[in-house]
């Protein structure tokens, strides 16, 4: 499928810079392209002013020149719309989803490909690997935002950015664990939602409209973000015990 | 209808000022008309070419230079001075333009040395220009031509116009005519101003059309931090100048106000003596090349 009939619901800007880079990517990468997928919230026409666009180039090999090719496009996407990529080689696909199995699912459920084959038609992550990652990064979230908590807590755009970037990795986690339990939601944003309701009804409300709005607006009112931040902990922590009571 | 050498003194002068007005309308549709077809695709993938086209020469130097101090490859000093801190920078930037600007700054400088330094002002032109004028962005030597001929008829009708009303109050003693010149030299200048802006309208597009692909980042400006993103805050300069820099780059203040206040002689001379400046500025298409250096 052309790629414009791929983009043309995006944003003008978006769908642009995706387009060129793929014209790009055919020009600079020749025979060493293999797919191009959009994953994330681009994928699913849910981008926000502060969302990444997300892409993942498979390639059969790194190889210097034809990268170097791809710079002025690279640098020019990230100004533009904040593109962001991820460069595999197709031999490396299976230990990726092996090692980041919480991405590399979420990838899975929500992309668009922009180029090539589907790399994730036949993707599959065993549901050990799955759980010991999910376990894994869940765990990694709430230490490192407790550790940013105890050093950052009077640093409000510091912390508000920290709220912000938990949103992924807690909307990707959420999802597999329902996956994992055979009760798929929609999307990562409902697993979420579906999940925080079942930690705390009180709460739950309070922490995704701040996660939300610090999403969007990269601002929370003055006051609040530490108190926010503790909340998103409490939130990974719940999500890292549904994860270590699945087996 | 009256034949207007009969007119008397203001009321020529009307006359006057709206031949003037139709030939300037004429010379810029004529000349829009005629670089129509200098459409061009796709986007400029070159920071300091975005500047050059926004700005001229010294809009491409003073974002490289913006651009360098970001990256941390010219240190300010309390008083606005710039220095190379490493003296082998030069050789870790791939940009003639960014070389030539380190190796001026290898010993202690004044950033208002940066828009009197021909070396600078060669390299600008020689690393922005064939390309912009290539890809019909810049008017080349052939549409250079045409305006200028589109130019000097004009003038011809404003001056043998001028020239004949003028012959005609002599035969009739009378010899306040002095507002007529003015006004014949003003409309000439301006003619001027509308046959040589200094982008063709290829060029005006491709400007404009980087303003809308980049007026995302021109809202995220609160997200970047100096010495980060520096692809970022290059493009955010080269697209939309100076004055889209946050003022948390404190940089930007302490130098280019200091040049600012410190080279209006040397704007003046490297305007006039540049071609491509000349006629940037001349166009009226720089406002930010030479407005920000003192002019």
């Amino acid at each position: 499928m052309p790629v414009d009939e791929q983009t043309r619901d995006l944003p003008a800007n978006a769908a642009r810079v995706l387009d060129e880079l793929v014209q790009t990517a055919e020009r600079a990468l020749g025979d060493t392209l293999r797919s191009i997928v959009l994953f994330g919230s681009a994928a699913e026409n849910r981008l926000r002013s502060t969302s990444d666009v997300n892409v993942l180039i498979v390639v059969t090999r790194f190889e210097r020149p034809r990268i170097d090719a791809m710079h002025a496009i690279l640098q020019q996407g990230h100004a533009a719309v904040r593109l962001a990529v991820m460069w595999l080689t197709e031999d490396e696909l299976p230990s990726a989803g092996e090692s980041f199995a919480v991405k590399f699912a979420d990838i899975a459920r929500r992309h668009r490909v922009l180029y090539g084959p589907d790399p994730f038609q036949s993707f599959r992550v065993s549901r050990q690997a799955a759980i010991v990652r999910l376990r894994q990064v869940l765990l990694n979230l709430v230490l490192r935002l407790r550790a940013s908590y105890a050093l950052d807590r009077d640093r409000e755009e510091r912390i508000t950015a920290l709220v912000a970037d938990a949103a992924g990795p807690l909307r990707a986690s959420a999802a597999e664990i329902l996956d994992l339990q055979g009760a798929p939601a929609p999307n990562g944003k409902e697993a979420l939602e579906s999940l925080a309701r079942a930690w705390s009804t009180a709460r739950a409300a309070s922490v995704l409209d701040v996660i939300s709005r610090a999403r969007e607006t990269r601002e929370l009112e003055p006051g609040t973000a530490a108190a926010a931040l503790l909340d998103v902990v409490d939130l990974a922590s719940h999500l890292h015990g549904r994860a270590a009571a699945l087996s | 209808m009256p034949n207007p050498f009969d007119l008397y003194g203001p009321e020529f002068l009307i006359f006057y000022l709206a031949l003037g007005a139709v030939t300037l309308a004429l010379i810029a549709f004529l000349r829009r008309a005629s670089e129509a077809h200098t459409s061009t695709h796709g986007m400029l993938d070159d920071y300091l070419a975005i500047a050059y086209l926004r700005g001229g020469w010294n809009e491409a130097v003073r974002v490289a230079t913006a651009n360098l101090i970001n990256r941390g490859l010219i240190e300010v000093s309390a008083d606005g001075d710039l220095k190379t801190p490493d003296k082998t920078a030069s050789q870790a930037v791939e940009k003639r333009l960014e070389r030539a600007i380190l190796q001026t700054f290898r010993s202690r400088g004044d950033a208002s040395d940066l828009f009197a330094n021909p070396a600078l002002m060669a390299a600008a032109v020689f690393e922005c220009e064939p390309r912009l004028t290539e890809l019909g962005l810049l008017p080349d030597d052939t549409r250079k031509a045409a305006r200028h001929r589109l130019w000097a008829v004009a003038v011809l009708v404003l001056a043998t116009v001028a020239a004949t009303k003028i012959a005609i109050a002599y035969s009739r003693g009378r010899s306040n005519v002095q507002f007529l010149i003015v006004e014949a030299v003003i409309f000439a200048v301006l003619a001027y101003k509308v046959a040589h802006p200094f982008r063709t309208p290829a060029g005006d597009a491709m400007l404009a059309d980087a303003r809308t692909l980049f007026a995302d980042l021109k809202h995220r400006v609160r997200m970047l931090a100096p010495g980060a993103d520096t692809h970022d805050f290059a493009l955010l300069a080269a697209v939309f100048g100076m004055a889209a820099i946050p003022s948390r780059f404190t940089f930007v203040k302490n130098v280019f106000r200091k040049a600012t206040s410190s080279s209006s002689s040397s704007c003046g001379s490297g305007c006039g003596s540049s071609s491509s400046c000349g006629s940037s500025c001349g166009g009226g298409g720089c406002g930010g090349g030479c407005g920000g250096c003192g002019s």
